[in-house]
């Protein structure tokens, strides 16, 4: 029973970062753009939708909302310079942004919601959806059932949009600025829009997984997290969202898998946390040296 | 705090990441992308050093030296193992493979030596008050350390012909190839030079504060910052961008801004605001952003086309 | 339909456009020539967009483009191919014709979600339009390979493809037929008469080669060192003696 259990808890967090690894991958595998910073639309959804429902006391699903939208604010707020900077530049800048969000969280203590509660004490006690009216037993199966819905729709709505026209401009644009100009397409703004679409659904990722947790501090939301994600879309494959989601599987069922390892092995609890997170930044390098385009290949769209 | 104080403290702060960010424009200069396992030389200097000046009983110095020499031919191991195979990749890339690569150092580091913070062997340092100051020994011979390491930067640029190899090879490869330098050659270099300008800045990060394997990740932003507003690819640009940071790191956090802000007073009234210590890399992020968009080639670089 | 005036561009000491200005009417193919290094690229880089220019008027239609973005340029229907043929290797050839298409509703985000039928609708149309395009440059055997994997002159000829797919109101061409083979190069000037012919469109295009320049040009200008040498009709510009001087002296005047 337990095993059960913890495969559907597995299952969900697969889940929850299919959503961000589809949305960077829309970002960064389709769009080109080398968003390091992940992890801030992912930190502010989980807090927008936190607050939105114990502060303001709506709905689940308007908390869910609430995450989309602020984080595709955000989104749009650091799309700006894209502009005016090179790549790596901006690159850069997308890694300090995710930090910076990390420090107001940690800092600003008084978005809280009550006492103990804020900044490095984190917030408890952040409600389930629908959990009155479900069994114990059976939640965690409707919660799996409910990140899957919202999987879903993140991979028909992105899906959708790589497979036409705007994913067209997208894929000319990850090559080169000039073609796509040359034929009027406002560049910047497709830029723009897609840091807002990919960030928009990274946000509802965060709003999942602490209605899950029930708990949320900001040390959910170290850059590592970005970098895992980068790693699920570079294994699966990137600019392919059934790469991205297989990539998701794989780097999820390592990584948890191997957390129980030291119940099994002579081995200290840190030098286990540390091991897999080489291995992580081990596979990153492997899949770049010789694995560029990932297990599953970008698919041609035939006509 | 006292004015001097602060200065010399900026000027502290400014030795340290001044030589991680020479390092990383130098690089930069040659290699053409933002290497993000940089700062994880400096880490793993660190460590290396404390090994042998703790462990093995070894002098500082001695230590230290041999450290900086250390990662200085580790780096160019990994270049043999990693880059070399995605010269001409796309910097998109290269960025994400440096990524990759500083998390498995950084970590390499703490499964190495554990994540328990660290010091050196060099015994309680008492500071001496000069002119209202208080530095200690070890801050004293970190900045004269940083300072003559500069000139020597300074020297190999501009006296050597490997400097010179270095400017034809940045402005144009395939010429200076064509013009019989051999460029991997140089790029050998520029790997050696620029992690070991970072090793030893961590080095000195290590003498003043403590050693943690987080001690590198959590100065990238500011080394980056430097870099960036001394030019990518800039080291004179990169030494005023440390004394820059290290500036507005210590007044916007030490001073009251409050009095600034009123010219002390002289219009309205407003004092004690500080900006909070956990925003200390904010400052940084703040200053890459405003010197980005104002002018995305650094203070000192030269303007794009 | 494009008047170019007294256009003044510099790469540091590189003096690429020294005064240079031209006009195109509308309707009419106007030819660009010149030896290599004498401007001609540089001009098309500053009429569309992608450089800016240090001095000059450009108008497009009696309006000034001064100063505005290429992708506004384009929209205002002129569209330029470049030199060296950009083909996004992860596109298939008929993605990279569709690509070209103008006022593609599909690019709009909320559209794909709310009016997927028109959108299908349109695609159809555009598809059915790439393939006439396929057709006429060769490629519609490898419709579905990706440009990456296309040879130099099959890039060059996609190039043309787009701007066909396109369909501005003045076509400005780069070099068009370089790496071409000479029957296709034939056919393709053909094309190019036949859509002037029948669509009242305007051409400024660039080219070495010199037959193609007497076939299809209503008027020739050329570029010495960055500033025009003489302009005239094809039949004329063969008889000067300057313009073969200039060829054979190279540009090196500067
Ligand atoms: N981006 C640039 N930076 C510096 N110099 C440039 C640049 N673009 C063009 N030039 C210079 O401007 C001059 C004109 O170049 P341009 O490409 O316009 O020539 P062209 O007439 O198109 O030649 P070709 O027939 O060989 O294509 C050349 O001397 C070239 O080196
Ligand atoms: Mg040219």
């Amino acid at each position: 029973m337990g095993v059960l259990y913890f495969f559907v808890y597995l299952m969900i967090m697969a889940n929850v970062y299919g959503i961000l690894s589809l949305s960077l991958n829309f970002q960064a595998g389709v769009g080109g753009m080398s968003n390091f910073g992940h992890v801030a639309f992912f930190c502010i959804g989980a807090y927008t939708s936190t607050l939105l429902v114990m502060l303001c006391h709506v709905h689940f699903l308007v908390g869910i909302l609430g995450a989309f939208i602020a984080s595709g604010l955000f989104a749009f707020l650091i799309s700006i310079p894209t502009r005016r900077l090179k790549a790596d530049y901006w690159a850069i800048t997308t890694l300090g942004a995710g930090e910076i969000v990390r420090l107001f969280f940690l800092n600003e203590s008084w978005i809280s919601t009550g006492h103990y509660s804020g900044g490095p004490f984190g917030i408890r006690g952040i409600p389930r959806p629908w959990e009155s009216i479900i069994p114990g037993n059976i939640y965690p199966f409707f919660y799996l059932f409910l990140t899957l819905l919202f999987l879903g729709l993140t991979y028909f709505i992105l899906q959708r949009l790589i497979n036409g026209p705007f994913g067209r401009v997208l894929k000319a644009i990850r090559e080169d600025d000039d073609l796509p100009l040359s034929l009027g397409k406002n560049i910047h703004e497709f830029r723009v829009k897609t840091m807002v679409i990919g960030g928009a659904f990274a946000g509802i990722a965060g709003g999942l997984l602490v209605h899950y947790t029930t708990y949320v501090d900001p040390f959910f939301f170290m850059p590592m997290e970005t970098f895992i994600v980068w790693a699920m879309i570079m294994v699966g494959g990137i600019g392919n969202n059934r790469g991205a989601l297989i990539g998701t599987l794989i780097i999820q069922l390592l990584y948890y898998s191997t957390r129980f390892l030291k119940d099994y092995l002579p081995i200290e609890a840190q030098l286990l946390a540390s091991l897999r997170m080489i291995s992580i930044g081990i596979l990153i390098v492997v899949v770049m040296l010789f694995l560029q385009e990932g297990l599953v290949k970008e698919k041609k769209r035939l006509y | 705090m006292l004015f001097q104080q602060i200065v010399i403290n900026a000027l502290i702060r400014a030795s340290e990441l001044g030589l991680l960010a020479i390092g990383l424009t130098v690089t930069y200069d040659i290699l053409k992308f933002a290497n993000f396992a940089h700062v994880e030389f400096a880490c793993i200097g660190a460590f290396l050093a404390y090994t042998m000046n703790v462990t093995l009983g070894m002098n500082i110095i001695l230590a230290g030296l041999v450290a900086i020499l250390v990662v200085g031919v580790l780096s160019i191991f990994i270049d043999r193992l990693v880059f070399i195979r995605l010269r001409g990749a796309s910097s998109i890339a290269l960025m994400v493979t440096s990524l990759g690569l500083g998390i498995a150092l950084r970590n390499g580091v703490r499964a190495i030596w554990g994540a328990r913070i660290k010091g050196y062997a060099i015994g309680l340092q008492n500071p001496v008050e000069l002119i209202g100051v208080r530095i200690t020994p070890v801050q004293i011979f970190i900045i004269l350390t940083s300072v003559i390491s500069m000139v020597i930067i300074h020297l190999i640029l501009k006296r050597t012909k490997l400097g010179k190899a270095m400017r034809a090879t940045s402005a144009n490869p395939a010429l200076a190839q064509a013009c019989g330098i051999h460029t991997e050659r140089i790029v050998r270099w520029v790997w050696f030079m620029g992690a070991s300008l970072a090793a030893l800045g961590g080095i000195m990060i290590g003498l003043d504060t403590h050693l943690t394997p987080r001690m590198g990740f959590s100065v990238m932003i500011p080394v980056f910052a430097i870099s960036i507003l001394g030019g990518l690819g800039n080291p004179y640009g990169a030494m005023v961008g440390a004394l820059i940071l290290g500036l507005t790191e210590n007044i916007g956090l030490y001073t009251d801004l409050g009095k600034i802000l009123t010219l002390n007073g002289l219009i309205g009234n407003l004092t004690g605001l500080y900006i909070p210590t956990g925003y200390k890399l904010a400052i940084s992020f703040i200053i890459m952003i405003v010197v980005l968009l104002w002018r995305p080639s650094g203070i000192m670089g030269k303007r794009e086309r | 339909m494009l008047v170019v005036e007294d256009v003044h561009k510099s790469f540091g000491a590189i003096k690429a456009l020294d005064g240079v200005s031209l006009s195109v009417e509308q309707g009419t193919i106007a030819g660009l020539i010149g030896p290599n290094g004498s401007g001609k690229t540089t001009l098309f880089n500053i009429i569309s967009g992608f450089y800016e220019k240090d001095a000059g008027n450009i108008r497009l239609n009696g309006k000034s483009i001064d100063g505005l973005d290429p992708f506004r340029i384009a929209r205002m229907g002129l569209v330029r191919t470049f030199q060296v043929a950009k083909a996004p290797a992860k596109l298939t050839i008929l993605e990279n014709l569709l690509l070209a298409a103008k006022n593609q509703m599909g690019e709009k985000v909320l559209d794909n979600f709310l009016k997927p039928r028109e959108i299908f609708r349109k695609e159809k149309e555009n598809l059915n339009k790439a393939l006439d395009i396929a057709e006429i440059i060769k490629l519609k055997r490898f419709k579905n390979e990706y440009a990456g994997n296309l040879s130099g002159g099959q890039k060059k000829l996609l190039s043309l493809g787009r701007v066909l797919m396109a369909n501005p109101d003045i076509f400005l061409l780069d070099e068009p037929t370089a790496g071409v083979n000479p029957v296709l190069t034939l056919e393709l000037v053909d094309v190019i008469v036949d859509i002037r012919k029948n669509l009242n469109k305007t051409f400024l295009i660039i080219e070495h080669d010199m037959n193609v320049i007497w076939h299809l040009c209503d008027l020739v200008n050329v570029l010495v060192a960055g500033s025009n040498l003489t302009k005239g009709r094809p039949e004329e510009i063969q008889k000067d003696e300057r313009v073969l001087e200039a060829y054979l002296s190279g540009s090196k005047s500067t």
